[in-house]
């Protein structure tokens, strides 16, 4: 079992997250609807992996990714967004990501990608 | 999609009530036929490799006789033949209209005569909306839109049109694109595409309308425009848009996307092409507009 942080501004997307990732049984420690929250939140909640979305209306994921990663190098970031774009996965990757998962996507995946990311 | 035209037609015509139009509508809706169905009847797939088709479908932009032909399930012969049965689904408005006693077999084929010659369509467009034939139609009804735009667009909105599809309804209607230059709403979900190429992507509806869409698309019991209903109905928009980018990202260009937003109580203007398109749902309108640049006043 491990503590997961879910960042999303999506309430919905966050819902149906959740579930899935509690059904996995991973523990939910914390919700960010924002690219600020969730940098404040990883400091203060230290997660074992973070679930990242990236179009977010105040900072972008990626931003937060970077920010993360560059505090904390060995951070368990997994992206799941809408936005499948080649340069984006890419930048996602070069950044740090442990994964890349496009919406809509199937709940194995998530627990796949959460799981691969946490050996 | 041809079910819509045809039960408009009926209602405008006054040759069924409302009341009548709903019971058959439901009646309809309990026996639809689906591809997966078809190819378990016809010993072309088992159930296994239909759940397995399913499965990738809903992490897939694509559709079910594509998969399975990927996946080996199926040739482009059997795919045929089922899609062949399965438009036969149009007429199951008709055939609910007779087994509800509202139609004799007689009365049935003269009504469908009366609206080949009545409803505006030519026979290629009725066969298009008989197989549910999405580019197709959308060429038709984004006639108006101006050419230089027309590709992207196009392309934009069979993608939207097979989303409400895939997510929200299957019962489509849609009505030609028109140029505007204002639109007033009460709730407006909105979400800008950028780069080398400008689009803002909207839609809106009625409150009763949007929260149904949004209760469809979470899966939420919603009753009106609360948070949890602008977030379904925001979400819908971005991924949407997302797909549209991944889509276009393939083919080598790369957009970006803004937040999408949901806005009240304003009125969306543009000095140029701004389209809309009214997008009839078998649970009432939504009006979808698109245009390279607007803007909202409050």
């Amino acid at each position: 079992m491990a503590r997961i942080l879910i960042v999303d501004d999506s309430a919905v997307s966050r819902k149906k997250l959740r579930a899935v990732i509690q059904s996995a049984h991973h523990e939910i420690v914390g919700e960010a609807c924002g690219g600020a929250e969730a940098s404040k939140k990883y400091e203060e909640l230290k997660p074992e992996l973070v679930t990242m979305d990236i179009t977010m209306p105040d900072i972008d994921g990626i931003a937060v990714l970077k920010k993360i990663i560059e505090g904390h190098p060995d951070a368990k970031v997994v992206m799941i967004t809408a936005l499948g774009k080649a340069d984006k996965i890419l930048e996602a990757l070069n950044a740090g990501a442990r994964n890349y998962i496009t919406k809509p996507y199937e709940d194995d995946q998530i627990i796949r990608a959460i799981n691969e990311a946490l050996e | 999609m041809f079910n819509q035209y045809f039960g408009t037609f009926l209602l405008e015509k006054k040759i069924i009530t409302t009341e009548q139009l709903r019971i058959v509508l439901a009646a309809q809706g309990s026996t639809r036929v689906k591809l997966g169905v078809l190819a378990i009847n016809s010993g072309y797939m088992n159930a296994v490799q239909v759940n397995e088709v399913h499965k990738l479908q809903a992490t897939k932009d694509q559709k079910f006789g594509q998969i399975a032909i990927e996946e080996g399930y199926l040739t482009e012969e059997k795919l045929d033949d089922l899609l062949k049965a399965q438009n036969k689904s149009n007429v199951l408005l008709g055939q609910a209209l007779i087994e509800k006693g509202y139609f004799t077999f007689d009365q049935y084929e003269e009504v469908l005569c009366q609206y080949n010659a009545e409803s505006g369509f030519n026979s290629d467009e009725i066969t298009a909306l008989k197989n549910n034939d999405v580019q197709k139609i959308v060429k038709k009804y984004l006639n108006a839109v101006n050419k230089s735009d027309g590709d992207l667009v196009h392309d934009y909105f069979e993608l939207f049109i097979r989303n409400l599809v895939r997510f929200i309804d299957d019962e489509i209607g849609l009505e030609e694109a028109k140029e505007i230059d204002s639109y007033t709403f009460s709730h407006l979900i909105t979400q800008k595409i950028i780069g080398k190429y400008n689009l803002i992507t909207s839609f809106t509806g009625s409150e009763s309308t949007l929260a149904r869409f949004a209760s469809i698309y979470s899966g939420e019991k919603l009753c009106g425009m609360e948070a949890m209903a602008k977030d379904s109905l925001g979400e819908f928009l971005n991924c949407q848009n997302g797909l549209f980018l991944t889509n276009l990202s393939h083919r080598g260009i790369e957009l970006d996307l803004s937040p999408q937003e949901v806005r009240e109580n304003g009125t969306l203007k543009s000095q140029k092409n701004m389209y809309l398109v009214p997008c009839y749902l078998s649970f009432g309108k939504i009006d979808f507009i698109f245009s390279n640049e607007s803007s909202i006043d409050n």
